[in-house]
């Protein structure tokens, strides 16, 4: 259960001091996955810009959302090069497809056409996810703000 | 026609390319000088990006090392593509539509600190510096085997065509003379890993005859199968298994990804695309333009390592072919008949071999070691040339601009005009060519080891500075600042201590956790990520328009520099 802090500058003090930095990390993912009614009040009295046209309800979600896709493609990141490509290499390489040991092959080849279509991943998620937000379309100029696809 | 005549052929009408897209995109601003006007459409910038990264060490050393390396040299080839993903999602879009010009405006406004500005300034001239020293001994090395000038002479034509058009461009010129780069070193890199693959495998994709079988011409068999064989039978390790251990492979990857997203050459290419939207693109389209070399560069380390092996080993020393005697003679290649048989012994076991093979000449000398015609031998010339200034000229204009606008204009004389911030600008890449040349022509032997180096440095430095800049609000100038001085002299402590001070524990035994000093970077990462998070743990949180600046850049839209 999470403890209820009265404002925003205590919750973030609130995460300390570090028992470790796993534990602080961890926190911070969590604080920006789901935010509490606190963290929001803080963020719409700290946003001084006037030049933001999406309300900061809209900005926190877009960010929330954000987030959850980079860390979600980070996860492949690094289940693919660091998990499959380095520290199971050797069992993978029991498979073969034809001339390649599969362990050997990903990490030759395979990890990097995997890069490649994570960042088209992005690209394209990202797209979809400005327009549902309305970011892209004048560049700034937007007017209100649409509700979100889903 | 002689190889030499191709080569002048190529040089020539290359050197001529480039110079005449200088002078069509010449820079009037220092919005034009420092990023290209912020113009640039995202393929050209992939492009451009492309070139920018891939430098000398990429086009001649790389596909070398693998194929000694065997499978550890995988780190080389996912440690500087998978970069690219944290560069696409952790920084190029904010980087972007924070819209300055350099990484250390972005520390210094970011962290509100001139302090944090000019550790910034630092740290950027020192690792670009430390990398354009390389190219240009690249350089060098390209002039001497295959134009037979002395290596004084080449480097100093090498430096007047980067110092012509960097000056008169700028980032407009160089983005654009990238582009054409490009363009010439993937042709140089992909037209004889094709010929080859065709010739050892009857494939025409390299990519897949690295796993397909060899012709009967070469006996048959799986390539990377009779590569192992015959590694083991002369007491080389087996191509294909992995000798350094599981944890410094690990590390060594690690610190070559943060520290390719923290190099400010390849940053600030993202400074000069028009939107939010295209940076990510252009992001996109520098990994496919990059991964085309990098994923073929492996095939051409295995199928040159398997033809060395078959055209050296126990082959008559005087039946040797021309590109042989060529080589010896620049000291790459030395032999030495130890048992007097007048054959080539080449072995695993040094007490026995003859042959020392340096690993830079690979792709130079493979088409030559697989007979391809004449002019593919000239071709490659010039995509190494094409790899060594273009990566050259990104990395002088780095450091132009840090000394003109980061330390004149944004720091120490605030009052400065535009032109007056151009004429620095142009006289501080005079000054860098001047020096690049110099230390080009006159190589001290550390520089080559030193350039891998620069990859720990960035990532301890600049990479948890800019991450932490976007993702953690409330981190603040005391944090960055500490964390960046902390990460920076670990890693450069730890590098220095077993390069320099004590290289005899300079082994898996001394090293800490047995980690090697190239992956000790990811240590310095960490370092640099604790400190910060724990000093702006109990100072005060950054002011409020700073935060301000960080919710802004979180949010695609109209960019805040124009």
């Amino acid at each position: 259960m999470r403890k209820v802090v009265p404002s925003g500058e205590e919750a973030d003090a609130s995460l300390l001091p570090i028992d470790t930095l796993e534990t602080y990390f961890s926190q911070l993912c969590h604080k920006a996955l789901f935010p509490t009614r606190n963290d929001l009040r803080t963020l719409s009295t700290n946003n001084t810009n006037k030049e933001v046209s999406m309300s900061d309800k809209n900005a926190l979600d877009y960010w929330k959302s954000n987030i959850r896709l980079v860390l979600s493609l980070l996860g492949i990141w690094f289940f693919i090069s660091f998990g499959c490509g380095i520290l199971l290499a050797d069992t993978l390489d029991e498979i073969r497809i034809g001339g390649f040991k599969l362990g050997f092959w990903i990490a030759q080849q395979g990890a990097i056409l995997v890069f490649v279509i994570l960042i088209y991943v992005y690209i394209y998620l990202m797209d979809k996810l400005d327009d549902a937000y309305n970011l892209n379309r004048d560049e700034g100029k937007t007017a209100e703000p649409r509700e979100e696809a889903q | 026609m002689s190889v030499q005549i191709w080569t002048f052929i190529f040089v020539f009408l290359t050197f001529g390319l480039y110079i005449g897209i200088a002078v069509w995109s010449r820079a009037g601003s220092t919005s034009d000088f420092y990023v290209a006007g912020g113009g640039v459409p995202p393929l050209a910038n992939g492009m451009a990006t492309a070139a920018d990264w891939m430098s000398a060490a990429s086009f001649i050393s790389m596909a070398g090392l693998i194929s000694f390396l065997g499978r550890d040299g995988t780190f080389y080839l996912m440690g500087w593509t998978g970069g690219y993903v944290l560069l696409a999602l952790l920084l190029a879009p904010y980087l972007r539509k924070f819209g300055k010009f350099t990484v250390p405006d972005f520390i210094g406004d970011r962290y509100y600190s001139r302090t944090a500005r000019l550790i910034a300034v630092f740290c950027a001239i020192s690792v670009s510096f430390v990398y354009v020293c390389g190219q240009m001994q690249g350089a060098g090395i390209v002039f001497s085997r295959f134009l037979e000038v002395d290596i004084t002479t080449g480097v100093i034509i090498g430096m007047a065509i980067v110092f012509f058009y960097a000056v008169l461009g700028g980032m407009k010129g160089i983005t654009y003379t990238q582009v054409a780069q490009y363009c010439v070193l993937i042709f140089a890199f992909m037209v004889p890993a094709i010929f080859i693959s065709i010739l050892m495998t009857g494939i025409p994709i390299p990519q897949i005859g690295f796993g397909a079988e060899l012709t009967e011409a070469f006996g048959g068999g799986y390539l990377l199968d009779r590569l192992d064989g015959m590694s083991q039978e002369l007491g080389f390790a087996v191509y294909t298994e992995g000798q350094r251990s599981t944890q410094d492979v690990f590390f060594i990857t690690a610190a070559l990804m943060f520290g390719t997203a923290g190099l400010p050459h390849v940053i600030i290419r993202f400074f000069t695309v028009p939107n939010v939207r295209d940076a990510r693109r252009s992001a996109g389209f520098a990994l496919i333009f990059i991964a085309i070399l990098y994923t073929t560069a492996p095939a051409v380390a295995a199928f040159a390592r398997t033809n060395l092996i078959n055209t050296v080993n126990n082959a008559e020393y005087t039946a040797m072919p021309e590109w042989f005697s060529k080589w010896e003679t620049t000291n790459l290649i030395s032999f030495n008949d130890k048992n007097g048989d007048g054959r080539i012994q080449y072995v695993g076991d040094p007490e026995t071999n003859e042959l020392e093979v340096n690993r830079d000449i690979m792709v130079l000398a493979n088409p030559e070691i697989a007979n391809l015609p004449n002019w593919v031998v000239a071709l490659v010339a010039a995509g190494a040339l094409a790899a060594a200034l273009s990566t050259a000229a990104g990395l002088l204009l780095v450091i132009s601009t840090s000394v003109a606008h980061d330390l004149m204009k944004r720091s120490f004389m605030p009052d400065i005009s535009e032109k007056q911030e151009l004429l620095y600008a142009r006289t501080a890449i005079f000054i860098a060519v001047l020096v690049a040349g110099y230390v080009g022509i006159n190589p001290p032997a550390y520089v080559a080891q030193v350039v891998a180096y620069a990859f720990g440095l960035a990532a301890a430095s600049f990479f948890p500075a800019i991450v932490l800049g976007i993702f953690q609000k409330s981190m603040n100038k005391q944090g960055a600042v500490a964390g960046m001085i902390a990460g920076f002299l670990f890693t450069a402590g730890y590098i220095i201590y077993f390069k320099s001070l004590n290289p005899a524990m300079d082994n898996a035994q001394g090293w800490l956790l047995g980690i090697s000093p190239e992956g000790i970077g990811t240590f310095g990462t960490l370092i640099n990520l604790a400190v910060a998070s724990l000093v702006a743990s109990f100072t005060p949180e950054p002011p409020e328009d700073v935060q301000a600046i960080v919710e802004e850049i979180r949010l695609p839209g109209e960019a805040i520099r124009r």
